[in-house]
């Protein structure tokens, strides 16, 4: 089944423990409340965000796969600087992330 | 600007790594330890600290262990840096590291390295769709902070990981609708062999009842053919296809995969240590001596990213390691070492007891060897089955020229999302045996460096050595 | 042990060497190349892929111009279009002292008979490469130069070779090279033995060592050039760029992604067979090209490497007859520009081969001006 979050949207995961510390945060402009213990990758999960990026070659969206570093899936835009790993990224009280929806406007090869 | 020198840089936070810093710094060698993540761990023991102690006891003994190495850890005077990753390393020990968005130079004795393991990827139709990811991200997310999938999960996938999952899932009160299980028929007379070893083993109880409680709580279905995740821009389901031409169909939110792990050898490959392949354990990983020492003098690979042999024998090693770091650096004479290693060698060796029978026992799917011809095999570049078979066909040859033909390999993540697959399919089709196709080529940085950082970087050489003429 | 015959044995599976092979498979000789390593492994294979006329020592002009022709209609030479595009190559002044360089060049070309080097003003730049940095008052550009995929243009000379009966020999390394009556008799490390009347030299960084089998003397240094590329970006320059004051090749290909390199050498290491990187020295390729693009701020590198070259010490080529030897001919020490010429190169070592005369002037580039070096 699927639960709606505090924020309405559709969220397909939750804690199975409530947070000690919170910290209020932004996510493509939508005020979010995290745990402290969060990474950038698990708070998105959480508020509802499962596509993070799209895939620079081919345009379709990519969200995190591995969650400790390797695969590049969870690239967000962090308070203005693109392309960072969501998931090697702790949460930081008034931090701003972006998903990046935007698709390379590159030449095709 | 200045290069700041230490007797031994450790690289990766995780059992291994922790192990043999705390092991240096007890031994009066200034030790540097940087990871990529904000606390220490690894993956293993992943927010071990900051978990409470219920939450804590939900993820087994295996977790729990962790707190105890960390607690070592805080209190020994080892220069800890986190979110620091190893940018490359030049000959003698010069180290190039990226910490809080600057790149520095480090001059080491000796280095260890202990990048630990990541999960072998399990390229099926659908797999790249937002709700998909692997059982390890989803133990991180839970160990990480407390996330676990709310709607509808479906696990696919083969391996020891997998099933601990599912028993961790049941404590965390986490729902799974059902585990799809491309292990396969087990070859029980191949298996025999093994088992005794793993009977004796700290695995076989904890292992036995994390299978068993699983099975017979969750529904499990044996896939005996092509396995794929539908969806269009998100994960909606997934569906398994019988060799008698039925269709089995599951609605999921979460779509969680696995297929074993493999040694996370990219830095290792990069400063050109000799790579052997493992045939039981199906990958690549470093050629190391007894005192985890690589083919490159002074360099070291520790824990999983030598081969698979789990968090304990990870501690041993990180140890062993640490003692002829020691040895090299003249603080331990060579009888010193070898008298503190002796109990420590017995131990590695008894940790690795029952290995083989895992090993045998979830042997990989390699699910690229039946995905249909629209899988995308490298997830960086979009390349799919098709593209990288039709390569294949034309000129079976070794990785590095598949990388420079297909571009498997040259995204992001420098292959570790697609080689082991681009390897298994080139030794499908080629009718070889995967070593023949040799290890992936990697490259410095191991990790993508910011072009203003590395422009930035300035150890001395003149500004104006650059300029031909003015 | 088995003894084969040929026509020829071209040492080192480059582009060179495959493009010599070609060429003298399509005058129907019966031709074996014996690559240490495989084939582009090396310089051939991770190289900038720039084909260019631009900024080239005068004396290889005729050369190129004869190459590009050749790269104009790559397919039909070797059935594959090597990713080759014309998108020019600019060399961009940062001073008004560096743009009367520049001009002074182009007068000297001019002299000479050759036109293709054209000066352009800031505004021209600007048209040509928007994002250049807004110091930059002129440049040098060549509208007919372009760039090709270089792993991908070796294995399609060496494809091409393998259909006209070639045969290729990789990972066995040459240990003897000897006479008998007025046949060469090469030995490799497998114990295995070929013999022809002829031998060609490609081996590239590795040239002097063959050279040294030979007894002759040929002063060739192994270079490591380096080269980075960053993750993909959103197109923003199509010409190859280069600085007339700084060491820099910067090129953005079709899927977005930067090379950036131009000559900054690694280290070589001979033990290992590998190149290493100077990050220190990659540094300052970094820092031109923020200073000339300041678009790549945010960008990121995702790869470096190096490829093992053999660098000549008046920066061009050996080409042609040995000194000491008959039978034996040169093609090699491209001294980090060598892409260009790969195609012309095999045409013009076939035709020395096969007629004794070359449809291009290559006296420049005889292995004889270092004879008194050998003394």
């Amino acid at each position: 089944m699927v639960m709606k979050n505090d924020t309405g949207t559709t969220a397909t995961f939750k804690r199975f423990s409530p947070c000690n510390n919170t910290v209020t945060i932004f996510v493509n402009g939508r005020e979010i409340v995290a745990s402290g213990r969060d990474t950038v990758a698990t708070c998105l999960l959480v508020a509802g965000e499962l596509a993070f990026q799209y895939n620079k070659a081919s345009g379709e969206p990519r969200g995190p796969y591995c969650m400790m570093g390797v695969c590049f899936e969870c690239l967000v835009t962090i308070d203005g600087v693109p392309d960072l790993q969501a998931c090697l990224v702790p949460v930081e009280p008034g931090m701003r992330i972006e998903t990046q929806k935007g698709v390379l406007q590159g030449r095709d090869t | 600007m200045s290069i700041n020198s230490v007797d031994v840089l450790v690289v990766g936070a995780g059992p291994a790594g922790l192990s043999a810093a705390i092991e240096l710094s007890k031994r009066g060698a200034t030790t540097m330890l940087i990871d990529e993540q904000a606390q220490p761990g690894g993956q293993i023991y992943r927010g071990v600290e900051l978990c409470g102690e219920s939450d804590r006891k939900l993820f087994g003994y295996g977790y729990v262990r962790g707190r105890k190495i960390i607690e070592d850890f805080r209190q020994s005077p080892i220069d800890y840096k986190t979110r620091t990753v190893l940018v490359s390393i030049e000959s003698n020990h010069v180290a190039d590291i990226f910490e809080n968005g600057v790149l520095k130079r480090v001059q080491a004795g000796a280095i260890i390295i202990a990048t630990g393991a990541y999960e072998r990827p399990v390229p099926i139709k659908g797999w790249t769709l937002p709700g998909v990811m692997t059982i390890g991200a989803a133990q991180i997310a839970a160990k990480q902070a407390s996330v676990i999938p709310s709607g509808r999960t479906v696990i696919v996938g083969n391996g020891a990981l997998l099933w601990l999952l599912a028993w961790q899932y049941r404590n965390f009160g986490a729902s799974i609708d059902a585990i799809i299980d491309l292990g396969g028929r087990k070859q029980i007379s191949k298996l025999l062999r093994d088992f005794w070893g793993f009977a004796a083993s700290s695995y076989f109880l904890d292992g036995a009842k994390y299978y068993a409680l699983s099975r017979v709580s969750t529904r499990v279905i044996t896939a005996r053919d092509q396995v794929e995740i539908l969806g269009d821009t998100r994960v909606e389901g997934v569906v398994v296809m019988q060799k008698n031409g039925k269709y089995q169909k599951f609605a999921a939110d979460t779509v969680l995969l696995h297929d074993g792990i493999l040694p996370n050898t990219n830095l290792l490959g990069a400063i050109g240590c000799e790579m052997l392949w493992s045939l039981s354990q199906c990958s690549w990983r470093p050629k190391v001596n007894i005192w985890q020492e690589t083919s490159v003098s002074g360099v070291f690979a520790a824990g999983d990213n030598a081969g698979i042999d789990g968090a304990i024998a990870a501690e041993y090693s990180g140890r062993i390691a640490a003692l002829d770091a020691l040895r090299q650096l003249q603080i331990l004479t060579s009888q010193e070492r070898d008298t503190l290693a002796q109990p420590w060698i017995r131990q590695r060796s008894r940790a690795r007891w029952g290995r083989n029978f895992i090993d045998a026992y979830f042997s990989p799917s390699n699910t690229v060897k039946t995905a249909s011809d629209a899988t995308i095999v490298c997830r960086c570049e979009a390349i799919t089955h098709e593209s990288v078979s039709a390569h294949i066909q034309q000129e079976p040859r070794r990785l590095a020229h598949l990388k420079s033909m297909t571009r498997c390999g040259m995204g992001p993540c420098q292959g570790r999302m697609c080689s082991p697959s681009v390897a298994a399919l080139t030794a499908q089709i080629s009718d070889v045996h995967p070593y023949q196709v040799g290890p992936p080529s990697h490259r410095f940085p191991v990790s993508p460096l910011p072009l203003a950082a590395l422009a930035k970087f300035d150890v001395g050489l003149s500004q104006d050595a650059g300029k031909l003429h003015e | 042990m088995s003894n084969t015959n040929y026509d020829v044995i071209v040492v080192g599976g480059g582009l060179h060497g495959c493009s010599a092979a070609l060429h003298l498979a399509m005058q129907r000789a019966r031709v074996l190349v014996i690559d240490k390593d495989f084939s582009g492994q090396h310089a051939s294979g991770v190289n900038a892929g720039g084909v260019r006329r631009l900024g080239r020592d005068t004396r290889e002009l005729a050369l190129a111009d004869a190459s590009l022709k050749l790269w104009n209609s790559i397919s039909e030479l070797v059935d594959d279009d090597c990713g080759f595009s014309v998108n020019g190559h600019m060399k961009v002044a940062e001073t008004e002292f560096e743009l009367e360089a520049l001009k002074k060049r182009v007068a000297e070309l001019k002299t000479m008979g050759y036109h293709h080097e054209v000066i352009v003003d800031r505004s021209e730049l600007r048209q040509i490469v928007p994002e250049v940095a807004r110091h930059c008052v002129g440049g040098l550009f060549v509208a007919g130069d372009g760039a090709a995929m270089p792993y991908q243009t070796t294995q399609a000379f060496r494809q091409k070779a393998e259909r006209l009966g070639v045969v290729f020999k990789e990972g066995v390394q040459v240990v003897g090279i000897a006479k008998n009556k007025k046949t060469w008799r090469v030995t490799t490390n497998d114990s295995n033995e070929a013999s022809a009347p002829t031998i060609v030299n490609c081996a590239g960084a590795w040239a002097g060592e063959i050279c040294g089998l030979l007894g002759e003397f040929a002063p060739v240094e192994q270079v490591a050039p380096m080269l980075m590329i960053t993750a993909a970006m959103d197109h923003f320059v199509s010409p190859v760029v280069s600085a007339a004051g700084r060491t820099l090749s910067f090129k953005q290909f079709e899927n977005g992604t930067v090379l950036i390199g131009g000559g900054l050498t690694g280290y070589v290491d001979k033990a290992r067979n590998r190149a290493e990187l100077n990050f220190s020295k990659l540094a300052i390729n970094a820092r031109t090209a923020l200073d000339l693009f300041p678009i790549m701020e945010q960008s990121k590198i995702v790869r470096s490497w190096a490829g093992i070259e053999a660098r000549m010490p008046d920066d061009i080529p050996v080409m042609g007859a040995s000194s000491t030897n008959e039978g034996v001919f040169h093609s090699f020490g491209y001294s980090l520009h060598g892409f260009q010429l790969g195609p012309i190169s095999g045409q013009i070592i076939a035709e020395a081969v096969c007629k004794g005369n070359t449809s291009v002037d290559i006296s420049p580039f005889s292995i004889n001006r270092f004879v008194d070096q050998a003394r």
